[in-house]
């Protein structure tokens, strides 16, 4: 057990270093180096020498490393080049609305997908399964952006049901702050759950019907209990387990479909951020967004690793993964 | 055959009991891609109260199928078109799901044939029990604990407080086998199935569980019937025996009558080739000169001070340990002779197979090959010591690249040292279909559409195309059902003899094993701790565990020195 | 260890190959042809619709119009024709769901099957492969593409290089089911090659589950090319669905232009779904199945 929880943890950290690692050799190694995108086909070698040793880019790349791992550690990740703020500080102001968007996407994928992939697992070829099987191959193949605008389309403007954009209207307070922070929720958190919890449903109903089909489940059927007891104590007891795991692995793409979707709904989060950082060339802006979403996935990842721990008797008691 | 009159005791008659279960001209059909297609046709047969009844087939003869019916646990592309169930008077075919729930587990009990992949891996073994004694209302919530030891102590499970709170994976094959036949007789039923309870273990256990088994469905009385590819197995155990081959009955009667005097064809071949029956060897040499003649040939396998060790993690505490998995193992294989490495799934039969084929290098150890030393040998010296030994495996669905035609396998070894051009090459391939006994016209089919005697003289066809001394032989025939056995062993004899072949065979099966051996070889625990000429270690086993192998054979024992 | 591990199809099919089979029992139900149809309606419009229909380039007179018979898909925000769009953007789509499809397969499919093959090599691998499908890759192509700077080629490098994982994955849980097969050792010992091994024995084994992961691999690709080109990443040279709706956004009409937003989207959605369906109906179509990972 305290090997699996190393190892995972180990992994984790090993995740995290390469990411931040990528991003700081690429911002580095490209032709002309961080300045060029910085002066902007300006031409003075001044300001060039000037930002160079502003930056410490006249040091030896490998001193700019291990500088600029320690200046992460301490949660120092730049300036911002459009507004010249402290990259951590604009992060951190958009960081609750896409930790709220899809955190909830997260949750509600998992709480309801496990339940729609059990039961078209069990109703095999019933009418449940034939919709999941449709809705999970569209979610599929549906862009995040096309939903969004469709959503908004229908429940924003034709029927006016739910604000058009934002996170939050102005001057509210107290329980309509809240009410007014859930209806601007709820577009952007119906097309990313539509968008990740088909496909996800599916794998859990290939998942199911594999153990469905299990030696232990025929058995459990010829001890004469009772199907509930067979679905839930021998089929979904064992399905859960790749379940959870696989939404730490579908984490990544969820992350990506926020960026989507808060870009479409003008929702403040860190996806919108990018959106206008790309734009703008704010490369350290970027470059945090891409690093923090990184940390929090990878936290996420780490978390659904450690309730399988919880699940997984095989893992508890000590045997390998 | 005469000495197999003594096999089955007179058994008291059974046919006034109470008729437990009455099976009248089943039916069963299966919907395929290919239409439908019939799994059983016209199985009769009575079971009385306390009465073991063995169901003897090989794989494909409708006896799951034939079971899988009276539990109502056929699968879902399964139908009982015709016939009637009786279970203790009802007719339960017609059952629904839900009825049939009342007597699964309650009235009739099963234990299924693959210990490892019954028992659910998240639920704790007692758990497991308690559930059916639940569910069944054998027990309450408050007795439930000490009912479920009390069931695995019966069941011949040690410290079963202890155990009842442990997961499958914690528990060896044989402990789950009885953890498995104390839930199938948790409720006292009334029938007992066993489907293959002991095929998945070793050989020795096996013999523990079947008679623990035996004594338990005595005690209570319950009628059992015994699924087995084995006839030896289900005449010593059972009082009836039916066989079945495609799907339909082709016999039954008392055990002792049909082993005596088989009606019908096909169980007077199945009796005939069945190792465990069978009472000669099949190799005509004579006895009394056999020892001197042997090891006057010339060696060309020697083996000396063998070591294999590997490096693992340990189940418990994650820690790095040095695992021996084969140690001072010693032997001699001469020329034109039979060697066979006899020992259960771990004693190191296969690691020393796999460092003689040079898949794996040893520790240590001298391996000499025709007076070479092969234990690391690399490069070019490795490429002829390939042309010259071969393997075959076991299992021949998988020993043969699916995606290749037979063609294209048997010209592979030829290709890869780049003999002859391209009709040379399909010569050489017809030659060998012919030396395998094979028509030519399979040499465009795929391996994919063949049976798996077929596939395994394909595997010894190419075994045989770069014309090698030695050919190692890893458990050959144990995947093959009964009489495909012994026309593959019959094929391996005939090659020996012609083509002057030496074989170092390896086999869990002693009945196999003294059919084709000149020597034997015995391994427990990575150690070899018997060896001698076949005649020998079968008539007068020196080590306590060699006896303990023969015993576990059924009816050698009660043969004594018929060998 | 008797564990069949091949499932093998009844010989219904006497003498036909394993390979004929599977494309036999793909076009046995209509989902095979239909799906298989539509890709190769979209391949045409890729490679003949760029010589028919002119590049959309300038500024037209007619801004924003809706569909009309000079228009069939309207004008976008420059009065430019979004048919023309769609068409050039067919062309852009399938170009790097194809050249990022391949290079995802060949990275991952060579990774899989050295790991599976060599011991020493599979530790560093799986690791590799764990943590890449750990991180966001939107997000990181995202950076990626933005630092190194949009082109079409820069997206099908990116798209390409950070695909390969889950492959990998699938590929080498496959190849590692295979390298345990007997015929594996069967080779060894006759004198086969590594080299030899991997490529004529384990490739061809996998080799089903490529074509499976490549169009899935595309399709997948043809989302992320659109996702990146929406976000502003898009080579500005050439159009791409995800590019019109880029306009859109950027003009504020991703909802009253509705036109500009309907037909790529349908484009989208259309050839990742057919791409989808062939794969899957391959998959299940196949003679001869590795039991183990599936998808």
């Amino acid at each position: 057990m305290t090997r699996y929880v190393v190892s995972r943890v180990g992994r984790a950290v090993l995740a995290v270093w390469i990411a931040v690692t990528i991003t700081f050799f690429l911002l580095r190694l490209l032709p002309g180096g961080p300045t060029t995108l910085m002066l902007d086909g300006v031409n003075d070698p001044a300001l060039e020498a000037k930002l160079l040793a502003d930056y410490g880019l006249d040091q030896p790349l490998i001193t700019q490393y291990g500088l600029f791992l320690w200046q992460l550690i301490q949660g120092n990740l730049g300036t911002s080049f459009y507004s010249q703020s402290p990259v951590a500080e604009v992060l951190f102001d958009r960081m609750p609305w896409t930790l709220l968007l899809a955190g909830s996407a997260f949750l509600i994928t998992l709480v309801v997908g496990i339940p729609l992939g059990v039961a078209a697992a069990v109703k095999r070829d019933g009418l449940p399964d034939q919709a999941l099987r449709f809705f999970g191959m569209a979610g599929q193949a549906m862009f995040v952006p096309s939903l969004a605008v469709l959503l908004l389309a229908v429940f924003a403007l034709k029927l006016g049901w739910f604000p058009i954009g934002g996170a939050v209207s102005s001057f509210v307070e107290g329980p309509q702050y809240v009410a007014s922070v859930i209806s601007h929720l709820i577009l952007p958190l119906l097309s990313l759950v539509f968008i990740n919890i088909g496909p996800y449903a599916l794998t859990v109903r290939t998942n199911m019907l594999q153990v469905l089909g299990a030696d232990y489940v025929r058995s459990a059927r010829a001890r004469g209990l009772s199907s509930q007891a067979v679905i839930w104590n021998h089929g979904l007891r064992n399905a859960v387990i790749p379940a959870v795991t696989l939404m730490g692995l579908q984490l990544g793409t969820l992350v990506g479909g926020a960026v989507l979707t808060e870009t479409v709904f003008a929702y403040p989060g860190i996806g919108s951020l990018i959106y206008e950082a790309v734009g703008r060339q704010d490369f350290p802006i970027l470059q945090g967004a891409f690093i923090l979403l990184a940390i929090t996935v990878v936290l996420a990842n780490l978390l659904t690793d450690l309730v399988c721990l919880l699940l997984d008797p095989k893992l508890r008691t000590g045997n390998r993964a | 055959m005469s000495d197999t009159q003594n096999v089955a005791e007179a058994v008291p008659p059974v046919s006034e009991r109470e008729v437990i279960l009455d099976v009248r001209d089943l039916a069963v059909d299966f919907t395929t891609e290919m239409g439908r297609v019939s799994g059983v046709q016209g199985v009769s047969f009575t079971l009385h109260r306390g009465e073991t009844l063995a169901i003897v087939g090989e794989s494909g003869s409708g006896k799951t199928t034939t079971i899988n019916a009276v539990l109502g646990l056929l699968p879902g592309n399964g139908d009982v078109t015709s016939g009637e169930i009786f279970f203790r008077g009802t007719d339960i075919a017609g059952y629904s799901e839900k009825a049939l729930r009342g007597i699964r587990g309650k009235h009739i009990g099963l234990v299924p044939q693959d210990p490892m992949s019954n028992l659910n891996p998240v639920m704790r073994v007692g758990d497991q029990l308690a559930e059916v004694l639940l569910a069944h209302g054998k027990a309450t919530r408050k007795d439930v604990r000490g009912k479920v030891n009390e069931l695995l102590a019966r069941a011949g499970l040690p410290d079963a407080a202890t155990r009842a709170r442990q997961y499958p994976h914690e528990f060896s094959g044989g402990m789950r086998q009885r953890a498995l036949i104390a839930i199938g007789l948790a409720c006292q039923p009334e029938l007992l199935i066993a489907d293959e309870p002991t095929s998945a273990l070793d050989v020795t256990v096996q013999r523990t569980i079947l008679d623990h088994l035996g004594s338990l469905t005595r005690d209570l009385g319950t009628a059992m019937i015994l699924v087995t590819h084995d006839l030896g197995l289900a005449a010593e155990r059972a009082e009836t025996v039916i066989v079945m081959n495609k799907g339909r009955i082709v016999e039954q009667g008392p055990s002792a009558q049909i082993l005596r005097d088989p009606q019908h064809e096909y169980t007077r071949r199945l009796v005939e080739s069945a190792p465990s029956l069978a009472s000669d060897r099949m190799k005509p040499i004579n006895p009394g000169a056999l020892t001197g003649q042997i090891t006057e040939m010339p060696v060309i396998l020697h083996v000396r001070d063998l070591v294999k060790e590997y490096t693992v993690r340990s189940h418990t505490d994650g820690k790095r340990k040095t695992f021996t998995a084969v140690t001072g193992v010693n032997f001699d294989l001469h020329r034109g002779t039979t060697l066979a490495i006899v020992g259960e799934s771990g004693s190191g039969k296969s690691t020393t197979a796999r460092i003689a084929l040079r898949l794996e290098e040893p520790t240590s150890g001298l391996v000499e090959f025709n007076g070479t030393n092969i234990a690391h040998l690399r490069g070019r010296g490795l490429k002829t010591l390939r042309k010259q030994v071969q393997p075959i495996f076991q299992d021949p669905y998988a020993s043969l690249n699916p995606m290749a035609s037979v063609g294209e396998i048997l010209e592979e070894p030829l290709k890869i040292y780049r003999l002859g051009n391209r009709a040379a090459r399909r010569e050489r391939a017809m030659d060998l279909l012919e030396m395998v006994a094979l028509d030519a016209s399979i040499y465009d089919r795929f391996a994919t559409e063949l049976s798996g005697g077929q596939r395994q003289r394909i595997a010894i066809a190419r075994a045989l195309a770069l014309e090698p001394d030695l050919i190692i032989c890893d458990e050959p025939v144990s995947a093959l059902d009964v009489l495909v056995q012994a026309q593959i062993l019959e094929l391996l004899m005939k090659l020996q003899t012609e083509l002057g072949l030496s074989y170092l065979f390896i086999s869990h099966d002693l009945a196999v094993v003294r059919l084709i051996a000149d020597q034997i070889v015995v391994m427990k625990a990575g150690e070899i701790v018997e060896r001698g000429a076949v005649v020998d270690v079968f008539t007068s086993p020196q080590h306590e565990y060699t006896r303990m192998l023969l015993d576990s054979i059924p009816h050698i024992a009660s043969r004594g020195t018929a060998g | 260890m008797t564990t069949q591990a091949i499932n093998t199809a009844a010989p219904s099919t006497r003498g036909m190959s394993p390979r004929q089979r599977t494309w036999r029992r793909f076009f046995s139900s209509p989902a095979g042809y239909i799906s298989l149809g539509t890709l190769a309606v979209f391949a045409l419009i890729g490679i003949f619709g760029p010589m028919i229909v002119p590049y959309p380039s300038g500024l037209g007179t007619d801004i924003l119009q809706p569909p009309t018979a000079a228009h069939p898909f309207g004008t976008d925000g420059l009065g430019l024709d979004v048919l023309a769009q769609v068409v050039w953007g067919t062309r852009m789509s399938l170009l790097v769901a194809l050249f990022a499809g391949l290079l995802a397969v060949a990275i991952g499919a060579f990774l899989g099957i050295v790991a599976a093959y060599f011991k020493k090599a599979d530790a560093v691998i799986t690791t590799i492969t764990d943590v890449m499908l750990s991180l966001p890759l939107l997000p990181l192509m995202i950076v990626v593409t933005a630092m190194v700077g949009p082109s079409i080629v820069t997206l099908t490098l990116v798209i390409g290089f950070f695909s390969w994982p889950e492959i990998c994955r699938l590929i080498r849980s496959n190849a590692l089911v295979v390298s345990g097969m007997p015929f594996i050792d069967g080779a060894r010992a006759i004198g086969a090659s590594p080299l030899r091994i991997m490529l004529k024995e384990i490739l061809p084994m996998v080799s089903p589950l490529l074509i499976v992961n490549a169009l899935l691999t595309g399709a997948r690709a043809v989302i992320a090319e659109a996702g990146l080109s929406f976000l502003g990443l898009g080579d500005p040279d050439t159009w791409s669905w995800g590019r019109i709706l880029q306009s859109a956004q950027r003009d504020g009409v991703l909802v009253s232009a509705w036109w500009q937003t309907l037909f790529p989207s349908l484009m989208i959605l259309l050839l990742v779904l057919s791409a989808t369906i062939v794969g899957m109906r391959f998959n299940d179509s196949r003679a001869v199945k590795v039991k183990g990972a599936l998808k």
